[in-house]
């Protein structure tokens, strides 16, 4: 995100309003936005052939739900960002996602300032844990 | 002769109400983990994947 380079990112949710507030949020970030899809099975087609540097990833969806979205594309893209998307702040499902290889969770009613600042922490955690010692 | 009562049944309705109210607080609680907990939860995971490779 301090580069010159715009991070690509893409955006999965089954709402339209979520979506657009999402996209929203990312674009003042200096990143570029370069898909959206509305379920899971949209999100690992398009995941396959965008293969953006972050995908913002909702859990609950038609089709396919996030979670299994996430752990197929985490089989097939192991150092992917994946940064889930959610109302759902149970302790299921937060152990659930960590499980399958999510790299940040975002609540949805997060403050907008908060909700970029999760980003910048979990891409920058994300990138650091694939750098060799 | 009346065996004398051990326990107080009503301390001891108290007590269950207690805990079915503790309960439920608990169970609130998780369904409700803050933001904050959670990136905590999950840069700590990103920091053993590092550490495990």
């Amino acid at each position: 995100m301090t580069t010159n380079k715009k991070m690509r990112v893409m955006v999965v949710d089954d709402e339209d309003h979520v979506r657009r507030f999402i996209t929203t949020v990312i674009k003042t970030m200096n990143c570029e936005i370069v898909g959206e899809a509305g379920n899971g099975k949209e999100a690992i087609s398009l995941f396959c052939t965008l293969k953006p540097h972050m995908l913002l990833l909702d859990i609950n969806m038609p089709l396919k739900s996030g979670k299994e979205a996430l752990a197929e594309i985490r089989i097939r893209f192991p150092n992917a960002c994946i940064i889930m998307l959610t109302s759902l702040t149970d302790k299921e499902t937060v152990e659930d996602c960590i499980e399958l290889g999510a790299s940040g969770f975002i609540r949805k009613d997060l403050p907008i300032d908060e909700m970029r600042d999760v980003i910048k922490k979990t891409w920058r955690a994300h990138r650091e844990s694939l750098k060799a010692d | 002769m009346k065996p004398k009562e051990k326990y107080n049944l009503a301390d001891m309705l108290n007590e269950i109400e207690d805990d079915i109210h503790e309960r439920k607080k608990d169970i609130s609680q998780e369904k409700n983990i803050p933001q904050a907990t959670i990136t905590e939860l999950m840069l700590a995971n990103l920091k053993t994947k590092k550490n495990k490779e």
